[in-house]
């Protein structure tokens, strides 16, 4: 009995044993691909559900044009990609990684260096903001020079959107009131013309009038009210007042005036307008549930929005530039461009299919092409601009997404190419080695409840005190940079 | 000589119990030993250590990651609000003791004892229900928009962007979250009272909050000991209230989310190590005061 007991126990250690170490064997595996073989490749992305279609259809299209090659995918949400990317010590062939994290992997030498792969020609038909971006040199540690690190997934310029049934309908709305200065005794075709021009920019002034006459019909104590904008971009704000969080060599604060300008305009709209919801329900509702619903004329949009916003047929949309402070001359308006890039293992065991399977997803006119078509994105490949505009598709004003990545006048919508007041930067976490000075940065001012408060001397005050902190957290930033 | 073969085999039989008493103890030993002491050894070394989790490279730097903790505002200003919000949101432990004893008290009164196995199911749902069910239902309920509670008050509160509303929203949350197994516990503890204590009482003409104050409540202290104890160390541990139902906000950030961000969302996981570090230190001897300060107030047969 005694040994019939103990043999059951050893067996049943024995499986617990082996069901622990096959379920690391498994986890370790992560999927489906052999190591081995040459023409699996494994490929990790993020996105929503329609973005997640689309990158499937692209896989498809892919196995289909190249024989014998299998993708072994895997989809993320965007909020825990980064988290089990960095917690994967297999890194995937190829992966996609954001602009705010380039700078460390590509410091870390995670990433395959590009430059042999890719002839000139290719290069060049790229956009070369896009190209720009993924070029890093780790001698000098600098962004934007030496060798290529990714193949441009995108190059996402923002512009902001509005909702053209509730815009109509607000006009309407509002428009026999003689305290509407922006919309009284004008058509709807003057109003557009005058404040929805793709190419003529808004000033914040005309901005902030534009949606107080245009929500005065509003309660503005009433949580269903419907709001100007759903949130502003603070980076919009900042650049469109050539501010920044830093100086040029991101290592000493810039919060001078120019950024408090910025701030206190982005707060404002909230609690001096009362055009944009407050920090407390901004935070509870999505902007893009607000914007389907009705609930705001405008919010941020990017062209990989596209493919969520055109399954919505009932959605009438369109974009226009991120307004800009006229009260300084060398102001214009620049939104700020969120982009990602395709990154290939600099340990895969099979590089050239990796590379090959990059090239083909960031710069194939067949993949391009796809992508384009489903909504994703403005092609990288230049050669294509014609036809990404000439799509008859929303919005209607889609060449302005070409203008604000573009600074060459490439569609040669102005006389001058220095006529183009329409411009992009990227986003500041692209230029530093971590993100907690950021995160440090927004929770003092969520802290000393900013987002609250109407009183511009406060601001003021709250950002002129943390300027020696700022510096002190990008100092630490950069400690671990320089180790 | 039958003797001898007797105790021979009693032997044998101890021997073999004996080693099957230590199989069996060995899965728990070994577990504790890989899961605990080991983790705790590996959360010490990388606490000395800055690990660049892209780089993949470890750098002894003693015990900077420590005075970062305490001495470094870039970190430590994070670090002591998620100190102060996990003690604010401690409230919530004895105010929901207050309340799962209350309604304890309640499902033990005469009137409603019939209907008293249908209240506790009723109450004690909140504890089988999954943490984050219960946070992202209390979000909408919050909500200021269109959440029941500022709709039934009829009032636009700021729960979600005040600091200290956030913290209260939560301590309402997991007070209703753990009041049904705060119940439980005391139901159980009552029903061991002796009857006959209270059959003395209504001799000697004791009503029934005497009863309760002089009975009842002494003789459970040992369960609310209990609930003290693991609702104190829950509390210290919370990570759902901030990352689910308060998605990050700083005011609601508490030490188990400063570690989750560091660590994994910062890739800074020497100073998450040196934090967690700090909390098990912490948990340890808030637990000890605990225990020794027991001695005044728990009652001990």
């Amino acid at each position: 009995m005694n040994k019939k007991i103990k043999s059951l126990i050893s067996k049943v250690l024995a499986v617990s044993v082996a069901s622990i170490c096959a379920v690391g064997t498994f986890a370790a595996c992560g999927n489906d691909v052999d190591d081995s073989d040459p023409n699996q490749l494994t490929f990790w992305y993020w996105g929503s559900p329609a973005e997640d279609e689309v990158y499937k259809q692209l896989i498809r299209q892919y196995e289909k044009e190249h024989p014998g090659v299998t993708i072994g995918a895997t989809h993320y949400d965007a909020d825990t990609y980064m988290n089990k990317f960095q917690a994967e010590r297999k890194k995937p062939d190829v992966f996609f990684m954001p602009d705010t994290d380039f700078l460390a992997w590509a410091d870390a030498g995670i990433m395959e260096p590009l430059d042999k792969y890719v002839t000139q020609a290719e290069i060049d038909n790229v956009w070369d903001k896009a190209i720009q971006e993924y070029r890093y040199d780790p001698g000098t540690k600098t962004l934007g020079t030496g060798s290529l690190y990714g193949f441009p997934k995108d190059l996402g310029p923002t512009c902001l959107t509005y909702n053209i049934t509730v815009m109509d309908q607000q006009i309407n709305a509002n428009k026999n009131n003689p305290d509407c200065t922006t919309l009284y005794g004008k058509t709807k075709e003057q109003i557009y013309e005058q404040y929805l021009d793709p190419q003529k920019p808004m000033t914040w002034i005309e901005f902030r009038t534009f949606l107080k006459d245009l929500t005065k019909n509003q309660d503005k104590n009433s949580n269903s009210q419907i709001y100007g904008i759903a949130y502003y971009e603070l980076e919009a704000a900042l650049y469109s007042n050539n501010a920044n969080f830093f100086e040029d060599d991101t290592k000493t604060q810039k919060l001078d005036d120019r950024f408090i300008e910025a701030l206190t305009f982005n707060i404002q709209l909230a609690t001096v307008d009362k055009v944009m919801p407050d920090a407390d329900s901004s935070g509870s509702t999505d902007a893009y549930t607000r914007f389907f619903n009705g609930k705001t004329i405008f919010t941020w949009m990017g062209p990989w929005n596209n493919a969520d916003f055109w399954k919505n047929p009932k959605l009438q949309y369109n974009i226009i530039p991120a307004p800009y402070n006229g009260e300084h001359d060398d102001t214009k308006s620049v939104a700020h461009v969120g982009s990602m890039c395709y990154g290939v293992s600099a340990r895969s065991k099979r590089k050239q299919t990796a590379v090959d399977f990059a090239k083909w997803i960031s710069m194939s006119e067949s993949c391009q092409t796809t992508a384009m078509n489903l909504g994703q994105q403005v092609p990288n490949l230049k050669s294509m601009v014609q036809d990404f505009v000439n799509m008859e598709k929303q919005p209607i004003n889609r060449s302005l997404f070409v203008d604000v990545m573009d600074d060459t006048n490439i569609l040669g919508l102005y006389e001058n190419a220095e006529d183009d007041k329409i411009s992009s930067k990227t986003r500041s976490l692209y230029y530093t080695y971590d993100s907690t000075w950021k995160d440090n940065f927004l929770g003092h001012i969520g802290k000393e409840e900013l987002w609250r408060t109407a009183d511009a001397q406060k601001i003021r005050t709250t950002v002129e005190k943390y300027r020696d902190r700022m510096d002190q957290d990008l100092k630490t930033a950069y400690r671990r940079y320089h180790r | 000589m039958a003797e001898k073969v007797l105790i021979k085999g009693q032997t044998d039989l101890h021997k073999s119990e004996r080693h099957m008493a230590r199989l069996f103890i060995a899965l728990p030993v070994i577990g504790f030993c890989i899961f605990t002491l080991a983790t705790l050894v590996f959360v010490f070394v990388m606490s000395l250590f800055d690990y660049n989790i892209y780089r993949d490279e470890y750098e002894y730097i003693g015990f900077t990651n420590f005075t970062d903790l305490f001495a470094n505002a870039t970190y430590s200003d994070a670090f002591f609000d998620s100190i102060l919000n996990t003690l604010f949101m401690l409230l919530g432990v004895p105010i929901g003791m207050i309340v799962g004893l209350a309604l304890a008290a309640l499902l033990q009164a005469k009137a409603l004892r019939r209907s008293s196995k249908l209240f506790q199911v009723l109450f004690y749902l909140p504890a089988v229900t999954s943490a984050v069910a219960i946070n992202l239902v209390f979000k909408y309920l919050f909500n200021p928009d269109y959440g029941l509670i500022n709709s039934m008050l009829n009032a636009n509160i700021h729960w979600f962007s005040d600091t200290i509303l956030i913290k209260i929203a939560i301590i309402i949350k997991n007070v209703w979250a753990g009041m049904g197994g705060t119940m439980i516990l005391c139901l159980a503890g009552m029903l061991a009272v002796p009857e006959s204590y209270y059959e003395a009482a209504d001799i000697d003409g004791a009503g029934s909050g005497r009863k309760f104050f002089s009975i009842t409540l002494p003789l459970i202290t040992p369960t609310l000991f209990y609930i003290l104890i693991t609702g104190v160390i829950g509390g210290l541990q919370s990570y759902a209230d901030s990352q689910v139902f308060a998605d990050g906000n700083a005011g609601a950030q508490t030490i188990v989310f400063f570690i989750w961000q560091y660590g994994i969302n910062q890739g800074k996981q020497g100073l998450a190590s040196a934090a967690s570090l700090v909390l098990a230190v912490f948990i340890m001897i808030v637990t000890m005061i605990q225990f020794k300060v027991s001695n005044k107030w728990v009652y001990e047969a």
